[in-house]
This record gives structure tokens, sequence and C-alpha cells, in this order.
């Protein structure tokens, strides 16, 4: 697929020096070079008028990369066009670089500064909201895979802030959208590899808790929407019904759409129609959208007669 | 028409209990033809909901039924027999026969009826679906997980294994944790023995034979838990059966009759021409 959108800016996450994750003892203090720069990418909605929602989109690539473009940009211009102001967040890696050796020093000491990341994004669109035109309470994340597990930490450890936050920038979403997530870091549940990569080798029973979502949601969490297909063969199904039945439990409000097949991040191989018209659907239906452009409708109909 | 051409199976001999089964609910099939042209040869086969105790004929069956035709799907509408007639029985030994059958015997009449009569109705017999609502989702379930033994006369072998399963807000368990109470009494009796349990639990009955499905719910059911769906959804996984599920914050149940037909529909569409049982 082809997208383009001319007036997307790029700016860094933190304007003021990126903090250091909390020292761990026998941390490497040369845990960050100052390499991988956090940014955010903002695409203002072209054709129409903002409608005064965001959502804040975490890409995703196991914590060891990030898809970018694909579980980035090309989500963003599609949202852009709904008149959402959607936002990328290039998040730092635990480990530098792809697949490091299990004896890189750093393996398992950063497995804070997605999470910070995640934070410091909201807390700056939030606290942008005017310059954006946006309604400070419709302010969404999306995640995909590792960025859906990303997104589901946000939406789950906003209470204490990982960064500094003097004015008391409220750091919760207000909906999540959660895209063949990884939820849990648990050994029958998790992916290895993204596992591996964000607490490193035998991690201890705590942070593999603390970073299983599951086990976090409480009746605070916002309103989630979780799309997964039985076939994924990277992140178990069982992640998104797992997530589901703790929402469910803490009466949280939650949309789940299940496929036979498609494999991992089938979403990004389908046709918008599929996929995207149950979430603006979900989005309307939750109220997150207002829906001011008649425009919309007529596309709603129009996804839903093309199929 | 009537369901079955012979003799209705099952029914209580009149010195059984004279009172049981009354002949005023005759199980029929009604059909919902396409326009001539149209039809792509894909059947469904409705079940409509009532907690085995009535059934939503219409909002459930003959108003769905009609929408199927328009999209080119012949529809039939089954009026099952419900159990309520025999309970009510002062039965003196468990059960007083096997009268928690009836309904799935319907069920398979009304599968071995559309499949023996496709060409009549220009039917492709391997594109014959079923389709339930609520207790109407149970028989389907049951269907769909009960095909191999016939409860019914089928001398013909005729297959009884729908090809594909649609199961709408569906009671899928008899476990008092899942069940919803009132299906589970109406149709097992008030102390159901734990093999009857065990038989109408659909979700322990699944296997990689059980036909590819398709599920929908609404997170806030006060009647039927969501968890119905849950659970048949992983055992459905867990044999690798191909399934798709959808799960709605809100919609309670019955939602079918109050969102737009195309919000639910359509997902319904889309699978099943995905799935290649329509066409464009």
């Amino acid at each position: 697929m082809f997208y383009k959108h001319s007036t997307s800016q790029i700016i860094p996450l933190y304007p003021k020096g990126i903090p250091k994750e909390p020292l761990e003892s026998g941390e490497n203090p040369y845990a960050y070079t100052g390499r991988d720069i956090p940014t955010l990418e903002v695409f203002p909605p072209e054709e129409y008028k903002s409608n005064g929602t965001a959502v804040i989109i975490f890409p995703g690539g196991a914590y060891a990369d990030l898809n970018y473009r694909k579980e980035g940009r090309n989500i963003a211009i599609l949202f852009a066009k709904q008149g959402i102001t959607a936002f990328v967040v290039k998040y730092r890696l635990p480990v530098r670089g792809r697949f490091p050796e299990s004896t890189h020093p750093l393996s398992g000491k950063r497995s804070l500064v997605p999470l910070q990341d995640a934070q410091q994004a909201i807390k700056r669109v939030r606290m942008s909201a005017a310059t954006w035109h946006l309604d400070p309470n419709k302010i969404g994340v999306i995640g995909f895979s590792a960025g859906g597990h990303l997104a589901a930490s946000l939406g789950t450890h906003f209470q204490q802030a990982y960064i500094p936050n003097k004015k008391n920038t409220k750091l919760r979403p207000d909906f999540m959208i959660l895209i063949s997530p990884l939820i849990s870091m648990k050994d029958e549940l998790t992916k290895f590899s993204s596992r591996y990569h964000l607490l490193g080798e035998n991690p201890s029973p705590e942070k593999i808790e603390f970073f299983s979502n599951e086990d976090q949601v409480t009746g605070d969490t916002p309103p989630t929407f979780l799309m997964h297909a039985e076939d994924d063969y990277q992140v178990n199904i069982e992640n998104s019904i797992v997530f589901y039945e703790a929402l469910h439990q803490h009466n949280v409000p939650a949309e789940m759409h299940l496929y036979a097949r498609g494999g991992h991040n089938f979403v990004l191989h389908l046709p918008p129609r599929e996929w995207l018209q149950p979430l603006l659907l979900w989005m309307e239906k939750e109220g997150f959208v207002e829906v001011v452009n008649p425009v919309w409708h007529a596309y709603l109909s129009w996804l839903f007669f093309c199929s | 028409m009537p369901l079955y051409t012979d003799a209705i199976p099952g029914l209580p001999t009149p010195d059984e209990n004279p009172n049981a089964y009354t002949g005023k609910d005759i199980p029929t099939l009604e059909v919902f033809l396409p326009e001539k042209d149209k039809s792509n040869g894909t059947a469904i086969i409705i079940f409509p909901g009532g907690a085995y105790v009535g059934l939503a004929y219409q909002e459930e069956g003959s108003n769905i039924g009609a929408l199927f035709a328009k999209q080119g799907i012949t529809a039939f509408v089954v009026k099952y027999r419900l159990p309520i007639g025999y309970r009510l029985q002062t039965s003196k030994e468990p059960m007083s026969g096997n009268k928690y059958l009836v309904p799935l015997q319907d069920a398979q009449q009304a599968i071995k009826r559309v499949r023996m009569n496709a060409t009549a109705w220009h039917l492709d017999t391997s594109k014959i679906g079923i389709m339930g609502f609520s207790a109407g989702g149970h028989v389907a379930s049951s269907l769909g997980t009960h095909f191999r033994r016939a409860y019914i006369p089928n001398k013909e072998n005729t297959n009884l294994r729908p090809n594909f399963m649609i199961l709408v807000y569906p009671v899928i368990s008899m476990k008092d944790e899942l069940t919803h109470s009132m299906s589970k009494s109406l149709l097992l009796g008030d102390i159901p023995s734990p093999e009857s349990v065990k038989m109408f639990s659909n979700e322990d009955q699944v296997t990689a034979d059980t036909p590819p499905t398709l599920l929908m719910h609404a997170g806030d059911d006060r009647l039927v838990k969501v968890d119905n769906s849950i659970v048949f959804y992983e055992a459905l996984i867990k044999h690798k059966v191909p399934a798709e599920m959808h799960l709605y914050a809100k919609g309670d149940h019955g939602f079918v009759l109050r969102l737009p037909a195309e919000e639910w529909m359509q997902p319904i569409l889309l699978w099943m021409k995905k799935n290649g049982w329509t066409k464009d």
C-alpha cells in the first residue's frame, strides 16, 4: 500500500533532556549513550477539520526494533484522514541494537525505558492539546504486537509516573486499541524474544508480574478494543483473551474481534474496511470521536458496501 | 412446512403421560427463498432463542431469515419443540425418557431435511450452515457438536454435520458457573444428572470435526454470560477449528433487536465470504 502525507512533523519526545531509568544495583552507568533519541511524529488531519480526538501510536518490533513505517506512519495517515490527529512514537528500546547477545551489559536493565517514553508521549500530547486543537479527554493509544504491550503497560501503569511530572499531568490514556498485542510476560503466554529484550534473561517473578498487564488491570483501566488472529504464531491469541477477561472482570468496557486466519498483525494485510470500520464504529459508540463530519457516515457506509 | 414427514420421534405414548405432548407445538421449518436469479446456493438454518421456554420466532427467526434471503442465502427458520411440555409429567423415573433430546432431534431433522431436499432448493450441500440465538445458540452448538450420533431415524445416513455455525449470544454451557439457569432447568430439569450436564456443556464436546464457527456476544449481557462464548472459542482453537469471535462492550442480550442490522450483519457476511460460502 502506498500512502503519502505531506504535513507530518517530527519533534523530540523530551525537550528538556531524556530521563535516566531509575538505577538498579550493578547497572552500567553508561546505560544511555544518546544515540537513539526518542521522538514523536505528529500527523495533523489533512482533508477534514480536526475532530479533537488524538491517537498515539506505538509500533511493534519485539522490543528489539520498530516497524516504524508499517505499524506507525501508515496507520497514522489512515487516522489523520478521519480527522483524528495521530502521533507516532519512536520509543527507546531496552537494549540498543538488534538481537543483542545475552551477555550484553544492559540486558534486562532498562526494562522501564519504553514505558517512560510512553508516559512522556501522552504527557506531551496532553500538555500541548491546545496547540493541536485536541480535546485532552479524547487522547487514546494504539499499539501493535510489542507496541501493544507498551500501550497496555501505559494503560495499566499510569498511577505512578516514571518520568518527571511536576505539573501532575494525567498519564491515563482515554482509550486503548491493541492489535495482536503481547500482554503477558508469563511463560505460558509470552513471546520469548520480546520478553528477553524487555526483561533480560531469567527475569524475577516481580518483574514478570509487573509487566504481565493482565494482572495489572483495575476498574480505572481505560476502555479497550482488541483484535487478534487464531493463527498468529508470533503472539498467542490467548494474550488478548486473558486481557479481555481481566477487563470484563473489572467492568471495563471492552470490545474484541478475533479472526480465524490472518497471522500476526494481520490488519496490515487486510483492506482497511475490515478492521477500520469496526474500530471507528467503536470509537464513535464509546464517544471518543465526535461525529461532526458529515462525510464520516458516508465513509462508514462506503466501507460497508465495498464488502 | 412440517419438520417431520413421518412420525415425530420421541413423543411419549398416551399411556406414558397423556398431558405431556398435546400436539399443539408441531415442529416446523419455514423457508425464505432469495429472488430466483439471486440464490448463491448457500443455506442457513436458524434456531431462534427463548430460554427453552418460548421462541422469539419473529425477532430471532423470520426477520433474520428475510435479511439473509436478501443476500442470496436461502434461509430456514426452525420452530423446534420445547422440552417444557414434557416436564409437566409427574415423573417417577429420572428424566422420564430423554425429553431433553427433543430440541436436538428437531435440529438434526432440520439439517437432514434441508440436505435431502438440496436439489429442490438449488442448494450446494457443502454450504449448509446453522445459526442460533441465545438458547437457540445452545440448540445450534449442540447440533454442531453432536452430529455423529443420530437421535432421529436416519436410514439414508444423511450427513448431519453443519458446514458452519453462527452463534449469537449463545448459551453454551450447562455448568452452574456459566449457564443461563432458566434454560438449564427447562432443558435438563431441576436436578439434572451429571451426564446430561456434561453432554450439553458443548464446550466439552468440541472436536477437530466441529464446524468452523463465528461467535458474537456483548460483554454487558445480563442473561447469558459472555464467558459462554469465550470458553467455546477456547475449545475451538484448542482443537484448531477455524473460529472468529466478535465481542462488543455494550448491547446486552438480544442486541440484534436493537443494533442496526448492518453493524452486526456485516461481520457475518464478511466471514461467510472469506470462507467461500458466499461469493460477490
